[in-house]
């Protein structure tokens, strides 16, 4: 089975997840050189590098007689090909001879990527036995070793409190002051932070998968924290609430939307993740001084073994924890001060980002960098190099190869495959051999490669060589359920009908038409024309007829007529040019364009999605969709919209209101799941779908009809359109036909009519005609009625706050009852008076006869939907009437009640007799000068008789509603005869409160005035006085006379 | 029921308005009473003053005329027929302080009349022999007084005290009993127009009898 062998070869050999666990064999077999590698002679990027290939960079810094102190940083993004490279220098070095590489000289140390996690790379140390300090190799033996053994929980605690320990001794106050950095401690010591923290996708469960995990992805710098870590609202808000006052001190400053608190998180996660390094340490329980002490013994006994040290490093992320003091060691010139410490080559990979957060004096020791950029391999020549290389690797026999590698490995010998290729096929030119590239070609390769969300090599491979060669294989092996080829980055075929009419092949499964798109998407020239090229080759969509058959498309005979090329080029040669078959305007090439107008581009995009979306993918710029959608329908202020919604007898209004919304708008698939249920325009994900899509895409690219192809758009769009105008014209109406539509007026009238009685508005008129027209008023609060129930205040509440939903029931009502509709875009400027009167009076005695209440004739479950919208709103306000005229009745009971306590059995009489009361009363006011009470005075100022009157109507009016509905009843006391008789009760208690007051007051003052005492002693004693003084002057006459 | 609280109110409202009419009499009567027992305490202390002139003998005519005397105890009549019937009113009681204040400006008229009538006399006697007597300051002196007491408003202390320094000055003068030539000799030296033509055999035996011959000096 040598598809079996082929895949195996491919899985196990050549195309390794972890390319640096791949057998030298199929290293040296395939390995590309680099060519265009950019150096720099220190660890800055400030001057232009050199470009040299790999084997200029062995000889100029690997190779080093001279001994040079050299610290070589390999890097570039993941999967760039730094690992490949280190790998290659080091076998070089290593296949070099003794002139070059002296082992009795020379140590050389090869630390590889174990696993991609920290623990991996520490084992690698131990292993290696690059460290002689036995204290420094227990430490790192057990924390290995535990890092295995420990559970889960029990690790990630120990690393949580680890950065709570650096962050509370931070003495530093550089990013956080002393008292921060506390409060910081204190927040991240709060229980339900730690939980946040610990949870599956938390920092500290990030941390610990860095150090612990075996990983099949590659370790990325480590940024432990992100921001989203700190964003949990909810989490801060319970620590504000309940946390300790220092861990609320520190919550207090980043909880929030505003640009400071993101920038406070931001700080924190900066700060937090450069603590990660001491953690490490911290967990494996070794000082910053003994890591250092890695590097410098193996250092120091090399000296004294006269030998130097050649050190390769294929991953320093790995190191994370003793990093920094790694590279201090290495970093360190021999000779002068440090004669004790032989001479180092370390050539170190290390990612962009990684390398990002050196600090500045780490790049200074830097000697060298190389830096692998897209530039050593994205060309289309390196690509297809690579590819026929890995190709010949997994198509060669495995014996032969590890025989070539085994006698040298010389490139001139490398094995050739001998794939049967079924039809001359493109190939490519190594070493003077041509290797084939079958079953991909050029073009293929790099689509696909152009396709990938991260370009690197190593994606190439993965996610191009490996994917579609094992369902190439799978297919071939199987001969059933293809597969092959994978389109994953949703390529479409440029020729859009052909894409169409493979859609429409019922002879192909939809798997094999989808199979077949992507061929000719990325393989072909984006069209399914077949082209007879010479006497005997045929050609679709410029690709060999025999590469269909090759993978079970053989009855897939391309679109159209077969079209004879009078070419003598081979059919391997790709043609670059699209065939001439579809609109010239709108046919763009996905091939990019160096000027490439906006339009164009969005013209691209949009396709690109739209191809997508057929082919499973989420709908991305569904919103333009539905709004092209929504014009197309609707029309606008110069175009007549699809559906003639006049003849159709739906008023304008309606239609125009319904489709407003543009959710109403959905596209099966649409990436924004939106509400299925409230659509009214639905877009299928299917041919016809993505048809009228398309369609509508090219209208809008073209900004009109007239393009090459127009006629078959037109016509997709039409057929779309007449497949789906019954079920869109039922959804705008609610019913199949608006003649028997839902009785939207009638609800609308019965909300009008409740709305005026509700907010204290007196509907007159008797006839049904002013009945109408009183209807056909706009509601607003009459505040001079008030209500005793509370309840009533919260209905007026209710309806105030759903006045939106009333005022589009009023709209309903207004324009849905106008006889003229016209068009959906002109329907908002209508003023025409003209009503269906008939309708109208119809529903009007309809309601009258059901007393205005039609609670039992709504429907049970309402869509939400303007045309629904009256019912939902009656089905909510009929319940809140009964309890509003339930509450108000029973208010009006107490308040008789109360009147009664005050003025006896209640009747014309009673009432009249208090009214002379009071009047007599405020009377009495008056006349002995006590003041206020001005609102009573006014009240009750006037003819008794008239006034008791007043009183005794309301009393009576709202005491004989107790066998009315609940809508007459409110109809009864929406007016101001409950208000009366509150107003009366609330009087009466008044009254007696004052009356009492002011009797209060004279009783008082009464008792202040008979202050006499003493008056009657003086008058006797100026009596006394008085007949002394007169007996005195008596005295004095009688003298006179004698 | 209302209606009762109503007619509780108005009941104690009106009662209330009665009370502060009776307090607004209650306070006239009282105001008349407090200022009638003001212009009591001024009658008893003028007839207290008449009785000690009638009783000093400075005068034999009485203080007050019968009619003054008639119309105050008329007004103490109508005070008194007031205060038992409680119609006592300011009015009554300021024609009475009237009447008091007319009846006391009487008595000073009459003591302005009699007092230096009583005591002038005495006063120049003093003046004339004070120089000649053993302590002539205590004689200006007691002079003095009497003077003083003349030009005073009456009362009981002033007359009492007024007759008990006469008394002492005629004493005084009485020691020197003087003859009419002798009086005239002593009131030129008293105003330093005395000659030695007026020092006559009279004079100069008088002198001798006196042992003043020493005390008078010939100046130019």
């Amino acid at each position: 089975m040598i598809w079996d062998q082929y895949r195996s070869v491919m899985e196990q050999n050549a195309i390794k997840t972890d390319d640096m666990a791949t057998e030298d064999a199929y290293f040296m077999a395939t390995h590309m050189p680099f060519s265009q590698l950019e150096v720099y002679d220190n660890g800055l990027t400030s001057q232009a590098p050199k470009l040299m290939t790999e084997d200029q960079i062995f000889e100029q810094l690997i190779y080093n007689p001279d001994n040079q102190h050299r610290f070589i940083i390999v890097r570039g993004s993941n999967g760039t090909g730094k690992s490949h490279l280190i790998r290659f220098l080091k076998a070089k070095l290593e296949n070099s001879p003794s002139t070059i590489y002296n082992p009795a000289t020379e140590q050389l140390v090869f630390l590889r990527r174990l696993n991609n996690s920290i623990r991996g790379a520490f084992n690698q140390l131990l292993e290696e036995h690059v460290i002689n300090d036995s204290d420094v190799e227990e430490k790192l033996k057990k924390f290995v070793s535990s890092s295995t053994a420990k559970d889960e929980d029990s690790f990630k605690t120990e690393i949580l409190y680890a950065y709570i320990a650096a962050v509370t001794n931070d003495r530093t106050n550089k990013t956080y002051k002393q008292v921060i950095c506390r409060n910081i401690a204190q927040y991240l010591s709060d229980s339900r932070v730690q939980d946040h923290l610990m949870r599956e996708d938390g920092a500290i469960s990030r941390c610990y998968r860095v150090i612990t995990t075996p990983s099949s992805e590659v370790l990325k710098e480590t940024i432990i924290f992100t921001e989203d870590d700190f964003n949990a609202r909810k989490i801060n808000k319970a620590v504000l609430r309940s946390g300790n006052p220092e861990a609320q001190d520190f919550a207090s400053t980043i909880q929030g939307r505003g640009q400071d608190q993101e920038n406070e998180i931001k700080k924190l996660v900066a700060y937090l993740n450069r603590f990660t390094r001491d953690v490490v340490q911290r967990c494996a329980d070794i000082s910053s001084e003994t890591a250092k002490s890695v590097f410098e013994q193996l250092r120091r006994d090399l000296k004294k073994q006269e030998k130097n040290l050649t050190l390769f490093i294929e991953d320093f992320t790995g190191f994370t924890g003793i990093d920094s003091e790694l590279i201090t060691a290495l970093s360190v010139e021999h000779g002068g001060d440090y004669d004790y410490l032989c001479r180092v080559t370390a050539v170190i990979g290390i990612t962009d980002g990684y390398y990002d957060q050196f600090k500045d004096n780490f790049k200074e020791r830097v000697t060298h960098q190389i830096s692998v950029t897209e530039r050593a391999y994205g060309s289309e020549d390196f690509l297809s190099q690579m590819a026929a290389r890995y190709l010949n690797a997994i198509y060669c026999d495995p014996e032969a190869l590890r025989n070539w590698y085994k006698n040298g490995a010389l490139l001139a010998e490398l094995p050739i495959n001998h794939f049967n290729v079924p039809c001359e096929w493109e190939s490519e030119n190594v070493n003077n051999e041509l290797l084939t590239l079958y079953p991909f070609n050029k073009k293929a390769l790099f689509r696909l490669y152009e396709s990938l969300p991260i370009k690197t090599p190593r994606r190439f491979l993965s996610d191009v060589i490996r994917s579609q060669l094992k369902e190439y294989f799978d297919g071939k092996k199987y001969q059933s359920e293809w597969l092959f080829p994978l389109n994953p980055g949703s390529i479409q075929m440029t020729n859009t009908p052909h894409s169409s009419a493979i859609d429409r092949l019922d002879s192909l499964s939809s798997e094999d038409r989808d199979r077949l798109k992507n061929l000719l998407a990325i393989w072909g020239d984006g069209s399914a024309s077949r082209v007879l090229k010479s006497n005997t080759t045929v050609t679709i969509g410029n690709l060999p007829i025999e590469f269909f058959e090759d993978i079970g498309l053989k009855q897939f005979q391309g679109i159209g007529v077969q079209k004879t090329e009078n070419s003598n080029e081979p059919t391997t040669k790709i043609s670059q040019k699209p065939i001439p078959e579809s609109s010239e305007k709108n046919s763009i090439n996905d091939a990019p364009t160096k000027k490439e107008d906006a339009a164009t581009k969005n013209y691209k995009r949009w396709k690109n999605d739209i191809a997508s979306w057929f082919t499973g993918s989420d709908l991305s710029y569904h919103a333009d969709y539905r709004e092209w959608l929504r014009t197309f329908i609707c029309g606008t202020r110069n175009v007549v919209g699809a559906i003639n919604w006049q003849d159709l007898g739906i008023p304008a209004y309606i239609a125009a209101e319904r489709l407003s919304d543009k959710s109403v708008f959905y596209i099966e698939g649409q990436s924004d799941p939106g509400n299925i249920d409230k659509a009214i325009v639905k877009v299928n994900r299917n041919a016809d779908g993505r048809d009228a899509l398309m369609a509508l895409l090219e209208y809008q690219y073209g900004n009109s009809w007239d393009f090459n192809g127009a006629i078959f758009y037109q016509q997709k769009l039409i057929t779309w359109l007449e497949q789906n105008e019954a079920n869109i014209i039922k959804n705008v109406c609610g019913s199949d036909d608006y003649n028997q539509q839902l009785p939207i007026t009638e609800w609308c009238l019965a909300l009008q009519y409740l709305r005026a009685l509700i907010l204290g508005n007196t509907l007159t008129g008797s006839s049904v005609i002013d009945k109408i027209k009183a209807l056909f008023n706009r509601y607003k609060r009459n505040k001079t009625v008030k209500h005793a129930s509370e309840k009533w205040e919260d209905l007026i509440s209710f309806v105030e706050s759903e006045e939106a939903s009333f005022e589009s029931a009023y709209d309903l009502l207004t324009k849905g009852s106008k006889t003229m509709m016209g068009a959906i875009q002109q329907a908002k400027e209508t003023k025409v008076p003209a009503y269906k009167t008939d309708v109208l009076i119809d529903d009007i005695r309809r309601l009258e006869n059901s007393h205005w209440d039609i609670s039992n004739s709504l429907p049970e479950n309402p869509n939400k939907n303007l045309l629904y919208n009256p019912a939902i709103l009656l089905k909510k306000l009929y319940p809140r009437i009964a309890v509003v005229v339930e509450d108000e009745l029973k208010q009006i009971s107490q308040n008789k009640d109360v009147i009664e306590h005050y003025i006896g059995h209640i009747n014309r009489a009673s009432i009249l007799s208090t009214i002379n009361d009071i009047q007599a009363l405020l009377s009495a006011f008056s006349q002995n000068g006590i003041l206020g009470y001005a609102s009573i005075r006014n009240k009750y100022d006037g003819t008794p008789s008239i006034i008791a009157d007043k009183i005794y109507a309301a009393i009576t009016k709202v005491s004989s509603i107790q066998d009315l509905s609940a809508v007459e009843k409110l109809a009864i006391l929406s007016g101001d005869s409950s208000e009366i008789v509150a107003d009366f009760r609330k009087d009466l208690q008044e009254i007696e409160r004052i009356a009492s007051l002011e009797e209060e007051k004279a009783n008082k003052a009464m008792r202040n005035i008979t202050g006499n005492s003493g008056i009657d002693a003086m008058t006797d004693a100026a009596i006394e006085q008085l007949k002394k003084i007169f007996s005195r002057l008596e005295g004095m006459v009688e003298t006179n006379v004698n | 029921m209302l209606t009762d609280t109503i007619n509780s109110s108005i009941s104690a409202i009106q009662n209330k308005r009665d009370a502060q009419q009776r307090k607004q009499s209650i306070d006239l009567y009282k105001s008349a009473l407090l200022k009638l027992d003001k212009n009591t305490k001024l009658l008893v202390g003028l007839l207290d003053i008449i009785d000690a002139l009638s009783n000093s003998g400075m005068t034999s005519e009485k203080p007050l005329d019968a009619s003054t005397v008639q119309d105050l105890m008329g007004l103490i009549d109508r005070c008194g027929q007031g205060l038992h019937d409680g119609s006592l009113s300011s009015d009554i009681v300021n024609s009475l302080a009237t009447q008091i204040q007319a009846a006391k400006v009487s008595l000073d008229s009459r003591w302005k009349e009699c007092a230096p009538n009583y005591g002038g006399g005495a006063k120049g006697y003093l003046s004339m022999i004070a120089s000649l007597t053993d302590d002539p300051r205590k004689v200006r002196a007691l002079s003095a007084t009497i003077d003083k007491e003349i030009s005073s408003t009456p009362s009981v202390n002033v007359i009492n005290s007024l007759v008990l320094n006469v008394g002492a000055a005629n004493k005084i003068i009485h020691e020197y009993s003087l003859q009419p030539s002798i009086e005239i000799f002593l009131k030129k030296v008293s105003s330093n127009s005395a000659t030695l033509a007026d020092v006559t055999p009279t004079v100069r035996e008088w002198l001798k009898e006196k042992k003043l011959m020493g005390k008078l000096r010939v100046t130019f």
